[in-house]
């Protein structure tokens, strides 16, 4: 900062939040400001804590499935996914090739949908309404497609331990055909609406900075991950499920600042895109579930299970100890360590920009609070 | 993804016996005592090292404490296990804040969840649970509160006496 900036101030005490609208749920951050400068911030969270992990060691092994969906609500099918793939190792189930092309196109569907509800956020914070509804908008499309498969418009609970609760309905390829030319005209409208906004890209281009060898160290994950030119994607590095059988991008920037996290997120709407075509023109037939034991008991052991979620890795430990519930389950949320380093990114700039700073980070709190 | 690749030479070197686990992973035990030195050479020292901060969490085993880190590298899907135990009771290990930045939430959760010390940790607070919680609620003989956020309430315990004392005012 310049010396112009530097009058004599006292230092403010702020409290950001629990209930702050650009903290996206209950985070609480305690700002030390100077002036409008930001000498320091103290992240508090835990507000949204329900002891998810607690209460998976008091349900059976198929019953917990609609909790996985409550970690990141805004993307439940990948949590799913980390926690039935999980059992199913556990349990040594091979599903079936279709039920593994669904999944991937649910999964990619639901990422889809996360970084629309990205945009819209990322839009209001930075005041862009019009964003904020067109993204709203085209998010409803998405989830009147998974509403269409599942039945429920947030919290899916579609996936089972050894498949999926149904097939695809019969007018799905004609949805997804619809979605599919819908889609990709209105991503280059954002872009023009917002990527390329000349205040938006003021309020974004180098603005919270994390260098990439902290970024490391925080163990940052998914898109925050890749704007720090780390091609970290484990649908690629790990190939899990039906993904190695999909041509698809790994979209990376090296900027490390909020507007590469943005970039990353708006390049893996096309990409998901290409995915999601990829599945439907090669969809297999068959059965979408092989038959699970009603009564699961996995032999003792432990399982991890790391799968790329729309915020990041999702991981899933579970420890059996031969009986019907677990006897231990860590999850590994990805907002959790992508929220860690925000005094990092808020330290030594203005007041206005913690918004950027938590909006670009893309966090869940659910996710974070477990 | 159960390929089993086998562990690199180094870790073998230094390790001794280093198992390829189901999921994949490379599982290392270690004493608590030395579980700081050997996550130093992984994470610091080691070329190239495992720099990418998974997590580190507890699993409650009657008498003992687990304590399992997962560290990877950002150009690979590899992933590095590390089991260590400390005893249930007074139980401490050092902490790794000074190894991955990103030890801090998870130790802090460690500490009010299992109760497990964490020497030298910069910021030993609570982190999601409230300041004055009595307990460490992942471990498996822990006991539910009766009012788990709530002070009982005197109007609904006695409301007859709580009205005598707190009359109501015309």
């Amino acid at each position: 900062m310049s010396e112009q900036h530097r009058g004599q101030t006292e230092e403010l005490l702020i409290n950001m939040g629990p209930q702050h609208p650009s903290t996206h749920g209950v985070l609480r951050v305690v700002l030390r400001l100077d002036g409008e400068l930001v000498n320091d911030a103290d992240v508090h969270v835990g507000y949204l804590h329900s002891s998810l992990e607690k209460i998976g060691e008091a349900k059976t092994w198929a019953q917990y499935v609609p909790y996985a969906d409550r970690f990141d609500y805004l993307s439940a099918i990948t949590n799913e996914f980390a926690y039935v793939r999980a059992v199913e190792k556990l349990l040594g189930i091979q599903v079936t090739e279709r039920c593994e092309y669904i999944r991937v196109i649910m999964a990619e569907l639901q990422r889809i949908a996360s970084h629309l509800m990205y945009l819209t956020a990322m839009g209001l914070d930075t005041g862009a309404t019009t964003v904020y509804l067109h993204c709203f908008r085209d998010r409803e499309r998405v989830v009147d497609v998974l509403e269409n498969v599942t039945g429920q418009r947030l919290l899916y609970h579609y996936l089972r331990i050894g498949g999926l609760r149904n097939d695809l309905p019969a007018d799905f390829a004609d949805s997804i055909r619809d979605l599919l030319e819908y889609l990709p005209p209105k991503f280059r409208e954002y872009e023009n609406l917002l990527t390329k906004n000349r205040i938006f890209r003021a309020r974004m281009e180098g603005m919270s900075y994390l260098p990439p060898e902290r970024a490391l160290s925080y163990g940052q994950c998914g898109p925050c991950l890749r704007a720090c030119g780390f091609a970290h994607d484990l649908r690629k590095l790990l190939g899990y499920s039906a993904y190695p059988q999909f041509d698809f991008d790994i979209p990376v920037y090296d900027t490390c600042d909020a507007m590469a996290r943005h970039l990353v997120r708006c390049d893996e709407l096309i990409q998901s895109l290409r995915i999601i075509q990829q599945a439907v023109d090669k969809l297999p037939g068959g059965e979408v579930s092989v038959k699970a034991p009603r009564n699961i008991k996995p032999e003792p052991g432990t399982v991890n299970e790391r799968i790329e979620g729309a915020r990041g890795e999702v991981g899933c430990y579970l420890v059996s100890d031969g009986g019907d519930k677990p006897a231990r389950m860590h999850w590994r949320p990805a907002s959790y360590y992508n929220l860690q380093p925000l005094p990092d990114l808020m330290r030594g700039g203005y007041v206005a920009d913690t918004v950027v700073a938590i909006a670009a980070l893309d966090i869940m709190l659910g996710d974070v609070d477990k | 993804m159960s390929t089993a690749i086998q562990p690199p030479d180094d870790l073998t070197q230094r390790f001794g016996e280093v198992l390829v686990a189901p999921d994949g992973a490379w599982e290392i035990s270690v004493p608590a005592a030395s579980a700081h030195d050997a996550l130093a050479y992984l994470g610091l020292e080691r070329e190239p090292a495992f720099s990418l901060f998974i997590d580190v969490f507890g699993v409650d085993h009657g008498e003992q404490i687990e304590i399992i880190y997962h560290a990877s590298r950002p150009e690979t899907g590899d992933l590095c296990r590390v089991r260590t135990r400390v005893p249930r009771i007074g139980g401490s290990i050092a902490t790794v804040t000074d190894i991955w930045l990103g030890a801090g939430w998870p130790e802090r959760e460690l500490m009010e969840m299992y109760g497990v010390g964490i020497e030298g940790h910069p910021d030993p607070r609570h982190l999601l649970l409230p300041d004055d919680w009595k307990g460490f609620p992942l471990r498996k003989d822990y006991q539910y509160p009766d009012h788990p956020y709530l002070t009982p309430d005197p109007m609904r315990e006695d409301p007859g006496k709580y009205l005598s004392e707190h009359p109501i005012e015309e």
